[in-house]
């Protein structure tokens, strides 16, 4: 089997930043990507066939751009795009599926940048066409060039739904308000953490601005109940929550929309640290499971490292930091630079984090999802979309005194669907917590099962052990 | 938390929660202890729901039998729908060489006066278009069947429950007491619980269990992986359909072993069930590993690609899920071990059931209900008595 010195799974930033970061000191990086370009969520590229000029790119787009640049033309690091990791295995070997076939590489040391995905939260009327998340919705307007629909409602918490609110008015969609689930009653005492960070800061103050041109409201402390609709949303019904997100009764209000956008933040990704039996720990204000990690992101397990949002949603920023410092202490434990060199380069990275995350935690402080959020599901909602498993039949199994979340899938078949439970999991964990005032750390997750995502049987069938 | 019952069972699997409904049912105190946090984590909840019928000889046949025949009844009984269906079988072949074996197969079900029929290559692609120009021929039998092994698993448990047997999960047996020949206790991790009879269903983990006696049980884990499908429609007629080199993989390790092919060698052979939802699991593979249940890519892979020579469709369908489980083993001859011991007494041996664990699970409950209860088993279980490998 192929030996490299070190693999990258995900190409976002943290997996581009350590790339770069690796190859300066000459170890040999392969770098794999699920899609057919680097960029990951944040720096996505545009779709092929599309062209833009400067102006119409955001800023971010740029830097994207330059750093792909620097880690392809400048350094050597060998990119593999369009390739799913869909297992790692004993002794770091990495399974990927490239070109409908199975190929399998051995590294010695591994980073995790697996990234994160929208949070899910069910309500009646979430399986509806025309209900779609935030990340999904910001894809199709940035990068495909698509309006997701007329009359749109946000939902969610956060200030990705203002940037994606913004990109829409831009775009010239209705946005017919945007919910914050958060109160913000307390976000004051948060803001002398967010002192420094002008520049993130400006860019939130800047979405405001727009919205507020363009009269989007902004309803603080609010979340959607329900949409309605037969073949498509046409009605979203909304209300006032309590500091818990507990909806207050009598206070709902409707609203004629085609649309409803929800952006609860993110969760990140863990199935391939979950997968290789790092342990993990549940940290809400980070987004929930993430694997353990010390300051230079190396997992309890030796040799293997996390980076990016996949070790807590903290942004794109933070993630390019961790990818550095990732890399830094592999070219240390590879025998490419000293102690002392390590030190050196790691400090100012250091130093840049601290900063970055007490903005990032402030952030979380005041967006991260309030439990009351998912107490009162009602019980004819699904939960597993996969299997079709609704929020009645899980606590039904939990009344008949089964608690383990393992037992619970076993029994329901929530969480057995093609997607493994990546979109259930999260909410039956804290159902089960809920149902069993049990702390979420005990209700555990998933157990974790090759392949991550779906793949045609003929890809394993062809395996190529290159 | 200090407990007593009249019989202790270790193992909260198949096994376990079968014994406990049927000493439950003759109104037996039964306290079950199950390491996990909650039952079936082991090979009980790792397999495929398969109960095969036409891969046995005596004396596991008859056992299979009497097995299959609870089964039907079993989800009325229990009030709990175990998605039992009586599949039946195909067992067939890609090999042209194989021809002969599977004749002689036949010809041994046919002589008991089975109902079976002996299938050739058109035949089978006329009645199973799904099948592969690759199979040459086939031999289909009406007995087999396919079951939910977790909703077995939890019927059986459920059941006793309501009968007043105890679960107690998270918890570790450390010991097993004696006095004058005799087991007294189970000393766990979280207290000692009395019991005078201790049942050992403890699986691929049952040898760790007898060496608390002084016991050699010969179990080994082997280890089985499966491969999960996304849902598709359902076949018409055969949803279990078998690898006529499983007769090899399965009961004779150790010619899989000497093979020269590198699929055989990892003991991969085909088993295919397509399950009530739509899913089909695709296996099989055994090999001994130790305790290690990760799934590895070769194996996956000589699975994935046998499967596609049987069902040339399946190439498209999407693999969701792989997992492995440890098939307590019988080293010495394959057989499982359902059997009281000499010294202490008390102690009932209920493991080794290898692949079959899910087949027999309702007749081993019953055995071990009647070793405890009565004075001899309502079918001849003396060709697996413990006492085979101690010579008494």
């Amino acid at each position: 089997m192929r030996e490299v010195e070190l693999a990258i799974i995900g190409g976002g930033p943290a997996g581009i930043c350590a790339a770069i970061e690796a190859a300066k000191y000459g170890v040999e990086v392969t770098l794999i990507e699920e899609n057919s370009r680097l960029g990951g969520q944040f720096y996505r590229r545009l779709a092929d066939g599309f062209t833009a000029n400067q102006r119409q790119l955001d800023k971010y787009y740029v830097r994207g751009t330059k750093l792909i640049a620097e880690l392809e033309y400048g350094r050597k690091v060998e990119v593999i795009e369009n390739a799913l990791v869909w297992g790692i295995f004993p002794d770091k070997e990495v399974a990927y599926l490239r070109d409908d076939k199975t190929e399998t590489l051995k590294a010695q040391r591994l980073i995790l940048a697996e990234g994160a995905y929208d949070r899910p939260v069910p309500f009646p009327g979430w399986t509806l066409p025309g209900v779609l998340t935030a990340g999904a919705a910001l894809k199709m307007v940035k990068i495909e060039k698509v309006l997701p629909g007329e009359r749109i409602l946000l939902a969610g918490s956060g200030p990705l739904q203002l940037l994606l609110a913004a990109h829409l008015v831009r775009t010239g969609a209705k946005v017919v308000a945007v919910l914050e689930a958060s109160p913000l009653d307390n976000a004051w005492k948060h803001l002398p953490h967010l002192w420094g960070q002008w520049e993130l800061l400006k860019d939130g103050l800047g979405y405001l601005w727009e919205l507020r041109k363009a009269k989007v409201p902004l309803l603080r402390g609010h979340v959607i109940v329900e949409a309605k609709g037969e073949e498509q949303v046409c009605q979203a019904i909304y209300a006032k929550v309590d500091r818990d997100w507990q909806i207050v009764p009598g206070t709902e209000k409707n609203v004629e929309v085609d649309t409803i956008i929800t952006g609860y933040g993110l969760i990140p990704s863990g199935r391939l640290s979950r997968l290789c039996r790092c342990p993990q720990k549940w940290d809400p204000y980070l987004g929930g499971w993430i694997p353990e990690h010390d300051e230079y992101m190396e997992t309890a397990l030796p040799g293997i490292f996390t980076a990016g949002d996949c070790s807590g949603i903290e942004g794109a920023a933070v993630a390019a930091e961790e990818g550095r410092l990732a890399a830094i202490k592999i070219c240390q434990e590879l025998g490419r630079i000293t102690p002392e060199e390590t030190s050196r380069r790691c400090s100012p990275i250091f130093k840049e984090l601290r900063g970055l995350r007490r903005f990032e935690s402030a952030l979380n402080s005041i967006f991260a999802t309030r439990r009351g959020l998912l107490a009162r599901i009602p019980d004819e909602v699904i939960i597993c979309r996969c299997e079709e498993v609704t929020a009645g039949e899980i606590r039904n199994v939990i009344a008949e005194g089964i608690t383990s979340i393992n037992e619970i899938k076993a029994l329901t078949r929530a969480g057995m669907g093609p997607c493994q439970g990546r979109m259930c999991a999260p909410i039956i964990t804290e159902m089960v917590s809920i149902e069993t005032k049990r702390p979420v750390e005990e209700v555990g997750f998933f157990a974790p099962r090759p392949p991550i995502k779906p793949i045609p049987l003929v890809g394993v069938a062809r395996h190529k052990s290159s | 938390m200090d407990k007593t019952a009249e019989v202790a069972v270790i193992g909260g699997g198949l096994i376990g929660s079968s014994a406990a409904y049927y000493l439950a049912k003759k109104g037996i105190k039964v306290i079950v202890i199950e390491k996990k946090e909650g039952l079936c984590f082991g090979a009980s909840g790792a397999n495929q729901g398969g109960c095969p019928f036409q891969l046995f000889t005596s004396p596991l046949l008859e056992l299979v039998d009497e097995s299959l025949k609870l089964y039907k009844g079993l989800s009325e009984e229990i009030g709990y729908d175990l998605e039992y269906h009586n599949s039946g079988s195909l067992i067939c072949s890609v090999d042209e060489e194989q021809y002969p074996t599977m004749e002689r197969h036949y010809q041994v079900f046919r002589k008991k006066g089975l109902d079976v029929r002996l299938l050739k290559r058109e035949e089978i692609q006329g009645l199973e278009p799904g099948l592969g120009k690759d199979v040459v021929v086939g031999v289909e039998e009406h007995y087999s069947g396919i079951v939910n092994p977790f909703k077995v698993t939890y019927g059986f448990a459920r059941a006793a429950r309501k009968m007043g047997t105890e679960f107690v999960l998270s918890t570790e047996v450390k010991n097993i007491e004696t006095n004058k020949g005799r087991v007294t206790s189970v000393v766990t991790d979280r207290g000692k619980i009395g019991a005078n009879f201790v049942i050992n269903a403890a699986g691929a983990w049952s040898p760790y269990i007898g060496e608390m006696l002084g016991l050699t049980i010969p179990v080994r884990p082997q280890r089985g992986q499966v491969i999960v499908t996304e849902s598709v429609p359902l076949n018409k007629r055969w949803r279990y359909i078998l690898d006529a080199d499983y007769l090899t993989t399965a009961f004779d390790a150790e010619k899989a072993a000497k093979s020269k092919d590198p699929r055989m060698k990892l003991g991969v052979a085909g088993s295919y069930i397509q399950a009530n939802s739509g899913n089909w699991t695709l296996a099989s593979s055994r090999d001994f590993a130790g305790y290690n249940n990760k799934v590895t890519v070769p194996t996956l892979s000589y699975m994935a690609e046998r499967a596609i020579k049987f069902m040339p469709r399946f190439a498209d369908v999407k693999f969701i899920r792989a997992f492995a489980g440890f098939r307590p083993f019988c080293y010495t001859d394959g057989l499982p071990i359902l059997s009281k011991v000499d010294n202490p007494s008390g102690f009932v041996i209920a493991t080794g059931h290898a692949g079959e664990g899910v087949t027999l699970a309702p007749i081993t409950g019953k055995i071990v209900s009647e070793l405890i209860t009565e004075t001899r088993t309502s079918i001849p279980i003396a060709a697996f008595a413990f006492s085979r490998f101690t010579g008494g």
